[in-house]
């Protein structure tokens, strides 16, 4: 399936190569050598963060309002056209509220939590592609980078459960780190099939090497691997339907529970950004990323990540909660036999018919 | 050109090499004083990533471009792995039974 | 004049240098064990930022995915499994403080002197040609494929033992 991308080097395909080389050209006419370089990327990375900002909060307005229409209701209308300003009256109440350190907490770790479980949910940006060529920098180990920066938050969540002095929020704590380190092992295996089917871990690489055929199209393997991906994906965000730990008619709000305001927030903004950066990656690694006909790139990959988004809160809002021991034996008993048989048929079907996925 | 700057400037391979022996020693002092078992086991921990850093600064600065510095330095963080399992299982066992993880509360040995 | 790039790779080894360092050291006097134990995770950060500045990418992933994300969880669930209902002091007497330090402050001189005096056959970066993944790949398929079986039967053997072991009866 050869798919047709616009012409690669048209203002409205690529607008951000031209702006980047005017920047550099204006600065580099007056500053010494890497300091354009370093400015232009800062500046690249204020932007991206900005546009990771605004999607997150369409994000806690477009779920509540997805949610409601599943549920036979309106979701938030009122506060501007359609509700469009709700997530801004949502920011601006977390920020006014006070944030409440209690008397049996431990103060370092308790306010340092949320920033542990947020940095690497933005670092994860810095290597995705919106388009060819945009990405704040492409690196040889894209993949491993990305599952790496996804094993990091679970020891902001234990931080968090065991510096509220709550214990609930410790019990909270640890079943959702037991979670996330049991989800992550499905989710590294299964991430090996993108790799094996393009022969490289940069992410750049596996969106090019989708230009004939998307990996989802590569027929034994392909449609397994996204449905584990996106299962265990959506386990290691706690979303629904693995949200026990932070359910909040079964254990106050898990890890979560003695923290208000920005606090809050931080941890809030995180889930968000984690569950968009999942169907993100599942755009890239399964969907083709940024190829589609006629329109720009960064805009098929905006509608691929939000469509994934779509399907995550559409799961939220029809599944019920999983309970615990069903959660985990999912994970042990199912995922990861799945998950490396799979990797097991690719690698064989790799080696036995060799160029049939354009490696 | 590099080699006109004064020493410390470009990181040479004894940069690397005394990082990895202060991280050395300093887990040594950990593994040497402390009582807590899970404190010890945190140094010994510690002296591994000194001895990470040794490997990985020779395999930069090698004779060859096989990396055996870093692939050995992947078999130190698999051993690592499995001496944490098992040492935090058996202080999980002790603990059942003496509910106490100090290492001289379960010296039974006389003398 | 352009700032060269070695002034920031320099700088940026000096940082992570000091703040691996800093997390060792206060790993050993911090006073409450979870501390230590977040301690532990800033050495283990620090150290995955210096194995990118000396160009083991790979290694620097594969670092904080398994010590931070995996053996860093392991160790703080048996933080929590064994709660003391006293923080006894933990060093057993400044004797024994002033001889570990005395110890282990010897071994750190007499490696410095070494490493310092020796001649090292090249202290130059070794240019590579291949990516590190691959070179990686290469060796532990072909010239390291024993040691490699060897390290999975190992892992197997010690998660069946910690079962086992830390198993309720």
């Amino acid at each position: 399936m050869n798919v047709l991308v616009c012409p690669p080097d048209t203002f409205i395909c690529d607008p951000f190569r031209p702006i980047w080389g005017a920047g550099y050209a204006l600065l580099s006419a007056f500053l010494p050598e890497p300091v354009p370089t370093v400015v232009l990327t800062a500046l690249t990375i204020v932007v991206l963060f900005t546009i990771v900002a605004v999607i997150v909060m369409s994000q806690t307005l477009a779920e509540r309002r997805i949610v409601g229409f599943m549920q036979g209701r309106l979701g938030p209308n009122r506060v501007g056209p359609q509700g469009l300003l709700q997530p801004i009256a949502d920011a601006l109440k977390l920020v006014l509220k006070e944030i409440i350190v209690p008397y049996q907490a431990d103060r370092v770790p308790f306010l340092l939590a949320p920033f542990v479980i947020l940095v690497p949910s933005l670092i994860i940006w810095a290597v995705i592609p919106w388009g060819p060529g945009l990405s704040v920098t492409d690196l040889d180990i894209g993949v491993l980078f990305i599952l790496a920066m996804g094993a990091l938050p679970t020891i902001g969540i234990l931080m968090a459960g065991w510096a509220s002095g709550n214990k609930y929020a410790l019990l909270g704590g640890m079943r959702s780190a037991a979670q996330l380190i049991s989800y992550e092992i499905p989710l590294v295996i299964i991430a090996m099939v993108p790799v094996l089917l393009a022969g490289s871990m940069s992410l750049r690489r596996i969106v090019e090497a989708q230009t004939d055929r998307w990996f989802i199209l590569a027929l034994p393997v392909g449609p397994v691997a996204m449905l584990l991906f996106l299962i265990a994906g959506i386990a290691e965000v706690n979303r629904s339907p693995f949200d026990l730990p932070e359910a909040e008619s079964e254990i106050i709000a898990g890890f979560h529970t003695e923290y208000s305001g920005m606090a809050w927030g931080l941890f809030y903004l995180a889930e968000y950004a984690n569950a968009f950066a999942v169907s993100a990656l599942t755009a890239i690694l399964f969907f083709g990323g940024w190829m589609g006909p006629l329109l720009p790139p960064f805009i098929w990959f905006f509608l691929k990540a939000y469509l994934g988004f779509f399907v995550i809160v559409w799961i939220r809002s029809t599944l019920p909660r999983m309970r615990y021991d069903q959660l985990m034996q999912l994970a042990w008993k199912v995922a990861i036999p799945i998950a490396l048989i799979t990797v097991g048929v690719t690698a064989i079907g790799i080696s036995l018919f060799p160029g049939v996925v354009g490696y | 050109m590099p080699s006109a700057l004064p020493p410390p400037y470009p990181i040479t391979l004894q940069h690397g090499l005394i990082l990895g022996a202060m991280l050395f020693a300093i887990g040594m002092v950990g593994a040497l004083t402390k009582r807590n078992a899970i404190t010890i086991l945190m140094s010994i921990e510690v002296m591994f990533n000194g001895v990470i850093v040794t490997f990985v600064s020779f395999a930069r600065h090698a004779q060859t471009t096989d990396l055996i510095g870093q692939i050995f330095a992947i078999f130190i963080i698999t051993v690592a792995a499995a001496d944490a399992a098992v040492g935090l299982a058996i202080v999980i066992a002790i603990y059942r039974l003496r509910h106490t993880v100090r290492v001289d509360a379960v010296d039974t040995l006389q003398g | 004049m352009s700032i060269p790039v070695e002034f920031l790779v320099a700088g940026g080894f000096y940082t992570f240098a000091a703040l691996a360092v800093a997390g060792a050291i206060g790993l050993i006097l911090a006073r409450r064990v979870f501390h230590s134990a977040l301690f532990l995770v800033l050495t283990l950060s620090s150290v995955a930022a210096e194995l990118v500045i000396l160009g083991a990418d790979f290694l620097a992933a594969v670092q904080v995915l398994v010590y931070v994300g995996a053996i860093m969880v392991l160790i703080i669930f048996g933080i929590m499994l064994t709660p003391q209902q006293v923080e006894l002091p933990d060093i057993g007497g400044p004797g024994q403080a002033l001889a570990g330090v005395l110890v282990a402050g010897a071994i750190l001189i007499v490696s410095t002197v070494v490493i310092a005096t020796s001649r090292w056959p090249r202290s130059t970066p070794t240019p590579m040609d291949k990516s590190t993944t691959e070179t990686i790949g290469h060796g532990l398929f072909n010239a390291f494929v024993l040691p490699f079986e060897i390290a999975s039967i190992l892992l197997v053997v010690a998660m069946i033992g910690a079962i086992v072991i830390a198993r309720e009866e």
